[in-house]
């Protein structure tokens, strides 16, 4: 039987004198959508804490758009902290909604938003809490629909065995229908297993159930998934893109906590993809096409968003704000008709050239904090072979820029471990951080010199599936180590800081970029033995993971150094984001020779195959 | 420029329902926020970060509820007071619904110093005698002093001239309804949960235990020298 709903606040109430920042658990935020009573109901939870999870903004464009169809109700949950899901635990407290307190067993669908990769674990806690089966073979047929989607599953199937359906690509729309599609089963009295096949009708739905998975000499030793005769499943699920982005509504982040959040401020996203074609980059394949809100469509939201949730500052959202091609005209309106205001706009990184100085200029009003900018590599060569097309000239005229500008501080972005690395090139980040130190101390007048600084963060790079590196195997912790140690060993001058990580995480986040099916054994044994707030450097026990690891006879490290075969079939080949696998072969070839290749959106087609195949287009507010 | 403070709106609000167990950071946060929504003509400080020119009676502890919070907003412009009053009621989240608001002398002093005495409910769940804990209240007040952990931090706080009154009865079966009076100072503010959860460790009281304890703030007011009350608006 279905869990009644019924308001269980005074089930928690007691718990939050006992807990950290009991203000995650209260709700009652402002700009909350009416939810409509006894209507169909879907409760999206965000598998993290709620000041992560809060200003998502995915979670909160399907918030509204499922409330706002009449009928539909969404109401939200985020994982409580380790703090109060003990108590919760020991106190027999159901996971419960944010806005009625209602638990997350009596919704008729339970929507899960999976940010990333080591996610896996806060989804089974989820669920535990919830008093919901974790795998989804032993739910009972009244138990809520799970679904799942965002930008963690693009490699589906370490979480298929406790997922009813995937959306995948972006899920304005087929939530909506997804949901709609639950409700007309149950009023038509469909059994569990028949609302959830049905599901496959919905475009963008992959339903694991219908598919066999095989390991077998096509696929790689991580198998691969073809649909179950009969069932009816296509043998490739292709992502959603939602119908008209330009025209739908700007303003969605609109819930304001009361509780200081990552990203305490207005989101407006201005733009939907990048096409620029960085190599290691699953976002830049995934969210194409790339298409553009006009100036007066942002602005106009940006004014409008401010006016309704009484933020201090509003945020330009994209993968690449400055790459808008009305981006000095936004920046330029807001700043006059927000003048006097007490209000600020940000971009959330700066583009790697004058340009990028230049919007950073707009937004920086009398502020000179730091600057970032992400390189990505050190040497030109290896830039070429990630696709990163900044040259050594655009950053030096960036820095000039900077530097002339009144900043004094500036901080580089770097992966270690890309494929072609040579320790050359990890030499190159110490001299390329050097060469901006020494356009800092030309230009500086000498009395500001000694605030000069500039942070190099090096982060282990992660191959990702649908990328032109999918196919790569992660570099050795060993070989991570002694290259961090030559880095370190390649700074001469003070006023360069370097930070380095811990390779751990990037192990356990390859390895689950990698596996299949099989994965899921891995998650749900480091879950039992206590893993969960895996994202969290300091909840992340590496330790618990090898355990759980040997326990199901696997060697993290050796997953994640795995190097995959070209022509076999991969674990993630049937949830598609639209790109074609000769365009990331291709890619992968001109890697190899060091060739780049041209931005779609500024030069011809590449031919990645998204356009034809999803049937869209990219979409510029003008020229870029 | 800082903008010249011409008036000065004094606002009554309450901190009920769900929302009384925001922290005080969190409460400015969300009424600032409230304040820019309603479009009020607020002042900004000047500097780097301006911030909205307001300032707050003390803060509630967490878990409280009170209809008697107030603060000052600066304004740049005249604008009715009720006026002022329907934009927040339509731009604050129900638990934190502004109730009054009027305009006050620009040069008033602070708010958190000077509403200087507050009196305090508690609704206690347990056991214990109504006349048990009266007299446990009444020997602490005896001491004059109060010594307390709050985290790992040992606090004093002086009984003589915090502790104003108190009260104790039966309330419903298994509940007692307290009512303490305080006097807050630069020396310090006396918080009457710890007060009561003080007077349970009295021998008088070995064997009761407090199961819970709701706290509302019946009443702010500011203190004169001859020992009236003036109240906040």
């Amino acid at each position: 039987m279905r869990l009644p709903k019924t308001n269980s606040f005074a089930q928690i109430e007691p718990l939050l004198e006992h807990v950290s920042k009991p203000a995650r658990y209260l709700g009652h935020e402002w700009g909350l959508e009416e939810i409509e009573p006894e209507a169909f109901s879907l409760c999206m939870v965000f598998p993290d804490v709620y000041e992560i999870g809060l200003p998502n903004l995915g979670v909160a464009i399907l918030y509204r758009a499922v409330n706002s169809v009449p009928g539909l109700a969404c109401e939200r949950c985020y994982l409580p902290w380790p703090d109060m899901a003990d108590l919760m635990r020991e106190h027999d407290v159901p996971l419960m909604s944010l806005e009625n307190a209602y638990p997350v067993a009596s919704f008729d669908v339970v929507g899960f938003s999976v940010a990333h990769e080591l996610a896996g674990t806060n989804v089974m806690e989820a669920l535990d809490l919830a008093h919901i089966p974790i795998l989804a073979s032993h739910r009972a047929q009244d138990a809520p629909i799970i679904i799942a989607g965002g930008p963690g599953i693009w490699n589906a199937e370490p979480l298929a065995p406790m997922i009813d359906a995937f959306l995948l690509g972006e899920g304005e729309e087929s939530i909506v229908e997804v949901t709609k599609k639950v409700k007309a089963g149950r009023e038509a009295g469909l059994s569990r297993q028949e609302i959830i096949a049905s599901l496959k009708d919905v475009p963008g739905t992959y339903v694991p159930s219908l598919y066999d998975y095989r390991y077998d000499g096509a696929g790689t030793r991580f198998g691969y998934a073809v649909p179950k005769e009969g069932s009816g499943a296509p043998e490739v699920v292709y992502k959603r893109v939602a119908n008209d982005f330009a025209a739908s509504d700007a303003t969605c982040g609109a819930i304001v906590p009361a509780m200081e959040t990552v990203q305490d401020k207005l989101s407006v996203e201005v733009l939907r993809g990048c096409a620029r074609g960085c190599r290691f980059c699953q976002a830049g394949i995934t969210y194409r096409p790339v298409r553009e809100r006009s100036a007066d469509s942002v602005v106009a939201a940006c004014v409008e968003g401010l006016q309704k949730t009484g933020y201090e500052e509003v945020s330009l959202m994209s993968l690449s704000t400055t790459d808008h091609s009305q981006c000095a005209q936004i920046l330029h309106r807001l700043n006059q008709r927000l003048a006097g205001e007490g209000v600020r706009v940000s971009i959330p990184s700066q583009r790697l050239d004058s340009f990028g100085v230049e919007m950073a200029l707009e937004v920086a009003g009398a502020k000179r904090g730091g600057l970032t900018f992400a390189p990505e590599a050190g040497s030109q060569r290896l830039r070429d072979i990630i696709n990163k097309n900044v040259t050594q000239e655009d950053l030096e005229r960036a820095a000039t820029n900077a530097f002339e500008n009144g900043w004094q501080r500036m901080k580089l972005y770097f992966m270690m471990g890309l494929p072609g690395e040579t320790d050359e090139d990890i030499v190159a980040i110490a001299q390329l951080a050097q060469r901006v130190i020494d356009i800092g101390r030309e230009i500086l007048p000498k009395g500001r010199r000694g605030g000069l600084g500039v942070t190099i963060s090096v982060g282990v790079f992660v191959p990702k599936a649908h990328t032109p590196f999918q196919w790569v195997g992660q570099l050795s912790q060993a070989e991570v180590k002694r290259r961090q140690q030559l880095l370190l060993s390649s700074v001469l001058d003070r006023a360069i800081k370097v930070n380095t990580f811990d390779s751990d995480a990037a192990v356990l986040e390859s390895a689950l970029s990698k596996m299949g099916r099989e994965g899921f054994d891995l998650i749900y044994s480091a879950w039992k033995r206590g893993c969960r707030f895996d994202a969290w450097s300091d909840q992340f026990d590496f330790e618990a993971w090898c355990a759980a690891a040997s326990a199901c006879g696997f060697d993290l490290d050796e997953i994640a150094q795995t190097e995959l075969s070209l022509d076999a079939r991969l674990p993630w080949d049937h949830t598609s984001p639209g790109e074609a696998k000769g365009f990331l072969k291709r890619e992968w070839r001109r890697a190899l020779e060091g060739k780049t290749t041209q931005d779609c959106t500024r030069d011809s087609c590449a031919g990645c195959g998204v356009c034809p195949t999803l049937k869209v287009g990219n979409s510029l507010a003008q020229e870029r | 420029m800082e903008e010249p403070t011409r008036f000065v709106l004094r606002v009554n609000y309450k901190k009920t329902g769900r929302l009384r167990h925001l922290g005080h950071l969190d409460l400015l946060r969300a009424l600032e926020r409230s304040i820019r929504r309603a479009s009020l003509p607020f002042c900004l400080t000047r500097g780097y970060s301006p911030r909205m020119k307001c300032a707050y009676s003390a803060a509630l502890p967490v878990g409280a509820a009170s209809e008697h919070e107030y603060f000052d907003l600066s304004l740049s412009s005249y604008l009715e007071p009720e006026e002022a009053l329907a934009r927040l009621q339509r731009s604050t989240p129900q638990d934190l619904a502004p109730i009054a608001a009027a305009y006050v002398d620009p040069r008033s002093p602070a708010l958190g110093a000077w509403l200087n005495r507050s009196l305090w409910q508690l609704d206690l769940a347990t056991q214990a005698p109504a006349r048990a804990l009266a007299e446990a209240l009444a020997a602490l007040a005896e001491k004059g002093q109060l010594a307390y952990l709050r985290g790992r931090k040992e606090k004093k706080v002086d009984l003589t001239s915090t502790l104003v009154s108190w009260t104790v009865e039966p309330w419903q079966p298994g509940w007692l309804r307290a009512a303490v009076g305080t006097r807050s100072s630069n020396e310090g503010a006396l918080r009457p949960e710890v007060l009561v959860r003080a007077a349970f460790d009295d021998a008088a009281l070995a064997g009761k235990t407090l199961e819970a304890c709701h706290v509302e703030r019946l009443g702010q007011w500011h203190e004169e020298k001859d020992g009236s009350l003036v109240k906040a608006l």
